[in-house]
This record gives C-alpha cells, sequence and structure tokens, in this order.
C-alpha cells in the first residue's frame, strides 16, 4: 500500500535532501565567512580610534605630499594638541635631560644627572665624559625648549654617540628636540614601525624618525635608503585615511617596543638574548595574556604552566592602564598634598576636550629600585591594593593587615619568573662582536639556543621602604652585576674602543698573547667560557696593555644593581599561600640568597649600587665553583618572621640558662641522694 | 627525713585552687611548646605552624582571664598574703630559707619554714613568686599582646624587639617551671608537694607552745634574731651526721631550738581568728574524709 504524505512534509523533506546534497558547500561557505570575520577583526584591535583625519605637515607647515619633507609632529599634532606643553610634560622626552649635572645623592662617580640622559648604566654602558668645570657651568638645558643651551660639558660627538647607542630609546624631543621631534606615532599608533624607525635612525635619519614610524601604514616606503610618501594612502584631500592609521592611546605593545617584551596580539610569546627588550632582559618580566604553555620557548615543565604570562594582560588591561596620564579625567586622582582638606572627593575635574589639549605626558609611575628617572613622580601610581580589595580577596589569610603591611602584593603574586634575565655583564672582556660576555639565570646552556631548557628563576625578596609608607616591605628583585674597567684621572670606565684596542689586532682577531691565555683548552677559539679574566696573570696582561693604550691605574670595579620586578604576577591559584613557605627556619622564600656572579673578573668581589632604596643588608659567599651568592639578612632584621628569625643570643643565652638549671638540679638531687645514703636514710 | 615532729593532715588548697594551679600549669607548658613550635616553625612540627599559632593566642587569653580569676579569688579570700613578705627581716629570713637549700636540706635539717595552712610559702618561694607574676608574667602578657594586636597597630618599637623579648622570658620562664618541679621534691617526701597540689592535703607540723620565734617573727614582723648557730651546735650537728645516728628525738630538738614552724595556733591566742576558725573547718572536714 503506498503511504500517503502531505504537501507540507513533502517540503520538508526536500530542503533537508537538498541540504544534505549541499551540506559541504554550505560548511565551506560558513567556514569562509568565520575566517573573514577573525581577519576582519583581530582580537587585539577592539579599541575604536575616534581621530579626525590627520593633515601631515612639515616643520614649514606645508603638507608633506607636497613638500615631501618629514613629517613634522609638532606641527601636525599641534594643530589640536598642545605639543610644547606635551613635550615640557614628558618624562620619556626628557630622559633626566632637566636635571643633568645634578647628581642625585648615591650616585655612582660616573654619573652627570638621573635618567638615562647622564646616568651611567653599565649594562648599556654609555656615559658622558666629566669636562673642565669652567665649561661645566654652563652645561644646562634650558627648562623652556629643553634644549641644550650651551654645548659646553657635553661634545657634540658625545651627544651623537649618545644618540647612536641609546637612541633607540628615546621618543625624540628634549634634549635631542633640534634633530628628532617627539615621535607622537611611536605611542600612539596602533601599527607602529619600530623596525623602520630605528632603520632610519640607523642612517643618521633621525629627522626622518617620526616619519618612518608609518611605514606599515603604506604612507611612507624606504626607497633604496630615501623616505617617500605613498600618495595612494593619503585621501584625495591629502589627509592621512584613517583606515590605514588608526590613532588610539598607547597599547602595550607600543610601551613594549622600548620598555620589554609585550605581547597584546595572537603571536606567540618569544624571548630573546639581548638589550632590545630591557625589562625582559633584566628581569624576565613579560607582560602578556598567553598561557606560558602556548610559548615557543623550550619551558621547563611547559605543559603543566597553564597559567598567563601576566594576569593583568589576560584581563585585557595595558600597560596606560596603570600608567597613565595624571590628568587622564578618567583615571585622575588628585595628590593629597593638592586635594582640598575638605573633600574626600573633588567633581571639578578637566574635560575631556581640555585633557586631549593639555594631556600631561608625566606618565604616573611607581617606585623602582633600579630608575632614578623622574623620581618626583615616584608613587603617583595607582598599586594594587587601589583597586583589589584584599582583605576580602584574601579571607583564607590569618592577620592579613599585618601580612600585607610587610609583604608586597608582588611579593607572593611574583613567586617566580618563567623567562631567563641577566644576572652578570662582563665589560672586563670582549666578545668577537665588541660586546660583553653576558651571563643569564633561569637558563642551562647557551640561552641564543632555542633548545635551550628555560627553567626560569626565584626572585631573592629584600625589602624595601616604598616613600609613602614607613615600614619596609618585601619586593621581589632580580640581582645583577657588572664588572668593567676603570682608570685615569679622574677615574672613569674604560671606553669600549679603548678596550677593543687592547683586546684586537688591526684584523679583528684577538691579540695572540691574550688568546693564549684565555684559550684554556687550546682549540684556537674563545668561548664565553673561556672569555674570563679569573687569574691574577689574565687580568694582569689586559692591564698592562690598557696602561700601554695611556689608561692610568686600570684596575676592575664591580658592582651589583637591584632591580625590583613587578610585572608577569600570577593569578591567586599561582601565588605562594603556604604558611610554611615563609614560617618556617628552612623558609626559602625569605632566607634563599641569590646567586650574583658566576665567577669573578680579577677575583673583584662587587659591591651594591649606593643610590638603590632596597635593604641591601646581608652577606656574601662563595662557593667553590668561583660563584658569588649574596643572602639578605633577615633572622634580626628590622621585617621579622614568625617561625624564622630570631635573635640567636637570645636563644644561646636561654639555652645556658635551662642547662645551668638541669645541672643545678642534678648537682643538687645528686648530693641529697648521697647524703641520704650516707645519712643511712 | 628529718621531719618527726608530730603532723597532722589538712586541707592546704582548696578546690578551685588546685584547679587554678593545673590549669596554669598546663596552658603555660603548652603555651610553651606552641611557642617553641612557632618560633622553631619546620623542625618542631606537631600541630603546624598555623594552628600552633592559634592555640598559642587562645591559651594565652585563657590564661590572662584565669590569672585575673584567681587575682579576685586571692585578694577575695585574703590568700594574697601567702604570696606577700610580712616580716621586715624578710630578707634575712631569705637567707637563711637560701642557707637552707644550700647546706641544711643535705644535712638533714629541718625546714626553717615549716609549710601549713597559713603560710604556703617560704621567703624565697615568695621573692620567686612575686618575680614571676610582677614582672615576668606582665611582660609575656603586654610583649603577647603587642604582638598580636601589630596586626593593626604599629608597636612603639619593632616586632622583632618585641618578639625577642617575649623569647627571653619565655626561656626565664621555662627554666623557672624545671626548677620549680624540683623544689616539690624537696618536701617532706619527694612527693608530699605534688600530692597535695593534686589532692589538697598535706601534712603539717603540729603546733606546739614552744612554736619557732621565726615564725612568730614571719607572722609578727619582728626583727629576727642572728642566723649563726653557736659552733658547738654545728659541731654536734657534724658529729650527728658522721655517725649515722641522726634520730628523732634529736631532730625534734632541732626542730624545737631553731626551726620555725607554726604560725600562732589556738595555743598562742586567746581569741580564734577567722583562719584558725577555717583551719579547724578544714580539719573535720579532713577527718570526715579520712573517716569515709
Amino acid at each position: 500500500m503506498k503511504a500517503h504524505t502531505s504537501p507540507f512534509l513533502e517540503t520538508i523533506l526536500g530542503v533537508v535532501s537538498r541540504f544534505r546534497a549541499q551540506r559541504l558547500e554550505i560548511v565551506q561557505l560558513l567556514l569562509v565567512l568565520a575566517a573573514l570575520l577573525l581577519l576582519s577583526t583581530p582580537a587585539w584591535s577592539q579599541s575604536v580610534s575616534f581621530h579626525p583625519d590627520i593633515d601631515l605637515l612639515d616643520k614649514e607647515g606645508q603638507n608633506v605630499l607636497d613638500s615631501g619633507r618629514p613629517v613634522s609632529t609638532v606641527r601636525s599634532c599641534g594643530e589640536c594638541h598642545d605639543t610644547e606643553f606635551i613635550a615640557r610634560h614628558s618624562f620619556h622626552a626628557d630622559l633626566g635631560a632637566r636635571s643633568f649635572d645634578r647628581v642625585p645623592a648615591g650616585a655612582s662617580p660616573y654619573d652627570r644627572g638621573s635618567g638615562i640622559f647622564g646616568r651611567f648604566d653599565p649594562n648599556l654602558y654609555v656615559w658622558f665624559e666629566p669636562k673642565d668645570p669652567a665649561a661645566h657651568a654652563d652645561t644646562t638645558f634650558d627648562d623652556t625648549v629643553l634644549r641644550p643651551k650651551t654645548p659646553g660639558g657635553v661634545d657634540a660627538d658625545e651627544l651623537e654617540r649618545w644618540l647612536d647607542q641609546l637612541g633607540r630609546w628615546h621618543v625624540g624631543g628634549g634634549p635631542f628636540a633640534d634633530r628628532m621631534e617627539p615621535n607622537c606615532f611611536l605611542c600612539h599608533l596602533d601599527v607602529s614601525d619600530n623596525d623602520a624607525r630605528l632603520r632610519a635612525m640607523e642612517r643618521g635619519q633621525y629627522e626622518w624618525a617620526a616619519t618612518a614610524t608609518l611605514a606599515s601604514t603604506g604612507a611612507v616606503v624606504d626607497r633604496n635608503g630615501q623616505w617617500r610618501y605613498n600618495a595612494k594612502a593619503f585621501d584625495p584631500d591629502k589627509s592621512i585615511n584613517l583606515e590605514r592609521v588608526r590613532i588610539l592611546d598607547p597599547s602595550s605593545r607600543s610601551c613594549g617596543q622600548c620598555h620589554g617584551l609585550a605581547v597584546d596580539g595572537s603571536e606567540p610569546v618569544e624571548w630573546s638574548v639581548g638589550m632590545k627588550n630591557p625589562r625582559t632582559e633584566l628581569t624576565g618580566e613579560i607582560f602578556a595574556a598567553q598561557k606560558l604553555y602556548h610559548t615557543r620557548m623550550n619551558l621547563a615543565g611547559k605543559r603543566d604552566l597553564t597559567r598567563p604570562w601576566d594576569v593583568h594582560a589576560e584581563r585585557l588591561l595595558d600597560c596606560s592602564s596603570c600608567h597613565h596620564s595624571p590628568n587622564n579625567p578618567i583615571f585622575a586622582r588628585e595628590s593629597a598634598n593638592t586635594k582640598p582638606d575638605h573633600l574626600a572627593f573633588d567633581a571639578l575635574k578637566l574635560s575631556i576636550g581640555e585633557y586631549l589639549r593639555h594631556p600631561n605626558h608625566q606618565l604616573v609611575k611607581g617606585h623602582s629600585s633600579a630608575q632614578n628617572l623622574a623620581n618626583g613622580l615616584d608613587g603617583s601610581m595607582r598599586r594594587c591594593e587601589d583597586c583589589h580589595d584584599a582583605m576580602n580577596e584574601h579571607a583564607w589569610l590569618p592577620r592579613k593587615e599585618r601580612h600585607f603591611r610587610a609583604l608586597s602584593c608582588e611579593a607572593c603574586h611574583l613567586p617566580e619568573m618563567h623567562a631567563p634575565a641577566r644576572m652578570q655583564t662582563d665589560w672586563t672582556v670582549l666578545n668577537q662582536a665588541r660586546g660583553p660576555v653576558v651571563v643569564y639565570r633561569g637558563v642551562d646552556g647557551d640561552p641564543n639556543d632555542p633548545l635551550a631548557l628555560i627553567k626560569g628563576y626565584r626572585p631573592v625578596l629584600l625589602e624595601r621602604r616604598i616613600s609613602d609608607e614607613q615600614r619596609p616591605k618585601l619586593f621581589p628583585h632580580n640581582l645583577l652585576s657588572t664588572f668593567y674597567w676603570v682608570g685615569g684621572e679622574p677615574q672613569q670606565p674604560v671606553s669600549v674602543e679603548l678596550l677593543a684596542q687592547a683586546y684586537f689586532d688591526e684584523s679583528g682577531a684577538y691579540h695572540e698573547d691574550l688568546r693564549k691565555a684565555l684559550d684554556s683548552n687550546g682549540d684556537g677559539a674563545l668561548s664565553a667560557e673561556e672569555l674570563r679574566l679569573d687569574s691574577d696573570a689574565k687580568t694582569q696582561l689586559v692591564s698592562a696593555r690598557l696602561q700601554a693604550l695611556g689608561v692610568k691605574d686600570p684596575h676592575i670595579v664591580g658592582e651589583i644593581q637591584p632591580y625590583s620586578i613587578h610585572h608577569g604576577a600570577a593569578g591567586r591559584g599561582w601565588a605562594t599561600r603556604d604558611c610554611a613557605a615563609c614560617h618556617q627556619q628552612e623558609a626559602q622564600v625569605v632566607s634563599e640568597g641569590m646567586r650574583v656572579a658566576a665567577y669573578l673578573p680579577g677575583g673583584v668581589q662587587p659591591a651594591f649600587v649606593t643610590d638603590s632604596n632596597a635593604d641591601l643588608r646581608g652577606s656574601f659567599q662563595r662557593a667553590d665553583d668561583g660563584s658569588l651568592s649574596f643572602v639578605p639578612e633577615r633572622r634580626s632584621g628590622e621585617l621579622y618572621v614568625f617561625g624564622f628569625s630570631a635573635w640567636p643570643w637570645v636563644d644561646l643565652f636561654g639555652l645556658l640558662m635551662l642547662v645551668g638549671s638541669f645541672l643545678g638540679i642534678m648537682g643538687h638531687a645528686g648530693l641529697r641522694v648521697y647524703h641520704a645514703r650516707m645519712g643511712g636514710s | 627525713m628529718a621531719h618527726a615532729a608530730a603532723t597532722k593532715r589538712v586541707l592546704i588548697y582548696t578546690l578551685y585552687e588546685r584547679l587554678w594551679h593545673w590549669l596554669q600549669a598546663g596552658g603555660i607548658l603548652l603555651l610553651l611548646f606552641t611557642g617553641a613550635e612557632i618560633h622553631w616553625a619546620g623542625r618542631i612540627d606537631v600541630f603546624g605552624f598555623d594552628t600552633a599559632v592559634k592555640i598559642h593566642d587562645f591559651l594565652a587569653a585563657v590564661l590572662i582571664l584565669n590569672a585575673f580569676l584567681g587575682l579576685f579569688f586571692f585578694v577575695a579570700t585574703g590568700n594574697i598574703k601567702h604570696y606577700l613578705p610580712h616580716s621586715r627581716d624578710y630578707f634575712s629570713l631569705a637567707l637563711r630559707q637560701g642557707l637552707y637549700y644550700i647546706r641544711g636540706i643535705f644535712r638533714k635539717e629541718p625546714h626553717p619554714f615549716e609549710r601549713n595552712t597559713e603560710r604556703r610559702l617560704n621567703p624565697i618561694q615568695q621573692l620567686t613568686y612575686i618575680m614571676i607574676l610582677n614582672v615576668l608574667i606582665p611582660i609575656q602578657v603586654v610583649t603577647g599582646i603587642l604582638m598580636w594586636t601589630s596586626t593593626k597597630y604599629e608597636p612603639f618599637t619593632t616586632l622583632g624587639v618585641i618578639a625577642g623579648l617575649h623569647t627571653l622570658v619565655a626561656w626565664v620562664l621555662l627554666a623557672v617551671i624545671v626548677v620549680h618541679i624540683y623544689m616539690t621534691t624537696t618536701g617532706h617526701t619527694p612527693l608530699e608537694h605534688i600530692r597535695t597540689m593534686l589532692f589538697g592535703w598535706g601534712e603539717v607540723v603540729e603546733v606546739s607552745a614552744g612554736a619557732s620565734q621565726a615564725s612568730k617573727r614571719l607572722e609578727q614582723s619582728e626583727p629576727a634574731p642572728p642566723l649563726a648557730k653557736t659552733d658547738d651546735e654545728d659541731a654536734a650537728h657534724a658529729a650527728t651526721e658522721r655517725s649515722g645516728e641522726l634520730d628523732v628525738a634529736a631532730s625534734d630538738e632541732d626542730a624545737a631550738s631553731d626551726r620555725p614552724s607554726e604560725p600562732p595556733s589556738q595555743a598562742d591566742s586567746d581569741e580564734p581568728t577567722e583562719n584558725e576558725s577555717k583551719r579547724k573547718t578544714g580539719r573535720k572536714k579532713g577527718s570526715k574524709r579520712r573517716g569515709a
């Protein structure tokens, strides 16, 4: 019997059968649509730019498409923003130039200021030679325009050398405003091309540095070392096409171009050797939302590292969320010094328009143990406790207030760094690339080898008294030792140029006598392990060569700089929360020292820098392998840790008293027994 | 032992006093132990650091409360007198007690100050308890409270100094406890004092007409006579010890001539004092119990 079917049912069955026939095509179509959707909205570029069209002008105010000259950010951005105000209120532009020759207390003898400009950083190994005091007196920088008033104390070639070596970390303006205007694009362009900028600077095309930063937008192209504008990237009215150029708040990627490894895109986190990412190089800090196990790096126990590189990055915060402009009305917090006493909250704020006209670029900052730049802004940043309600978050923790007074949040939430960090920079020798020999911690083998196993390291906790608090707190630090030759009168570090003459012959090979002295395995080549002055004979050999080059009394000095660690925070599941981590006699977290040098060049024991705000009381211990470790003093320090700290003499006295009591009792009881027996009772 | 003077069993410590003592004793020992676990965390690991801290804090609070209850009890019942030196020649009497511990105890001399219901503590014990109750325990309480409240309030000095002082006094208290326990063996029998503190009843010397003048001085604050014995007495005592012939009679003679013992009893005073009445009551109860 033939089954009867209704027309409606037939229609449904027909659609289903057609879908079955074409389902492959439909699935393919859906996949293509999904891919297009993903490509058109990258995860890291969700921010919306409301920036109006920009006319890119040169210094004369002409459109660059017409003139072909470099973009002047002062003129272009200055159409709406007060660029002079911004330059005057930006320590990124100043980098310490304003305080040049006003050396802070405790500075090294080679410092001529604070900040990168003027401060001797042995890792970067750039400094300004001291000049004749008479000429020195005129070495000031005009506060109004931040330009050298007179070149008296700093030679032009020294400025040039500084720019060559450290310009990559300078946003422009400040002491180099004449050559390189503040590069607004470097921070505010979502696709800023730092490689192109650096390429321009390497060629000495400083005036093109800001323009080159636009290269990734296609607005400018590098043709045979010359920068040419691409008219197609511009609108018909010669303004820049905002679909190509998105002007935004600085992203973490923007800051990471100079400060350290910060990944806010989808590319895997990849650590590499070198000062290109200084914070990462010096401390191992990495700011990224990705899970650790997604990295290309060869991390030990990688499969189990399910935490993100930084929990704040994972929550889609970026650097400017904390290091914001102080007058940004969204984040602004009036200082207690200027806030009227009768107001808990001052509703009088800048309007958005006023702020955009005069955005203060003295970005708020915390307290660092290593930087002396813009010290006046220390503590202006919100700290963890300003956003987090730690009392509620740590319901499990007994004596919360006490713990929070003694411990920084970082002490527990940065229990371990998962990237290598520098342990030692040795400028007493030069490698073939005319650079120092660098020893890293947290990696087994050559850090340049992608197969080297990265184990990370546990930071050392040092007490630091941050200015707005009376009690010191424990903060995680990396300790980095540097060794270098000094000589002359007055003593100055020996320049790389002189050192290179001492080590290399005209052909670029090591001097034969030096090579023989250093080549301990006799293979004719000098490995990193052989490039070290670990005997008097080797040290004397180099010293004699430096003396022959005119260096008076050359000798090696060593210093240790503590670097505080604040980024790369772990969430609650990865933070330290075991009482025994600190409250026991063998508590490694509080007692563990840190290796500061794998070897001591020339046998010189390094000393701590004198301008750090960390408590550096402790002792040095030399191991059999020649390495040097620092063990902080905490057993009887100001920060008393129950179960760990103790006054040794108290226990000794108590023990002696107890033993004395027992001995007295035994003697007394013995005599009683003796006399009782003698008495016959 | 040279305690052949006529003794009687009386209730020396009431139930509350005994409970109070043993609660304090157990509490202090546990405080010392948990304190040691906190101090050497990891090396001593019985309760665990966190639990040890909680027990330590709780016990401290209980013992402070118990101390105040005890103070109230001793003041209200007048028993605080046991802890207060009465005599103006207190120090010479203390010296006499000291000499007994150093010398007399080996020679089987009688106790210079026999314990009784009216005077439980000899001068050295009084001095010791004055130091413990007025110096050591208050230091522990104050430093403990400062450490406890340091969670909210910054102490006047560093936590290290406070904790160091707390640890130092804990050591002293531990040594005192060790000596205290040993001193309990210096009664008429080694376990007599402990038995008394456990059950309340103890042997006390019967009051006689020749009750020692020293005892009276303790009660009446009279000046003490010179402590030194005559050469003849010492020589006779030494000879007796050498011969091993120390008999009860000789001991009793010593007691009569040299040993302070009983407080004024009914035989010494015309009217019974309130304490005397209590003692009688005690005896009566004791008799009943013994009978039972």
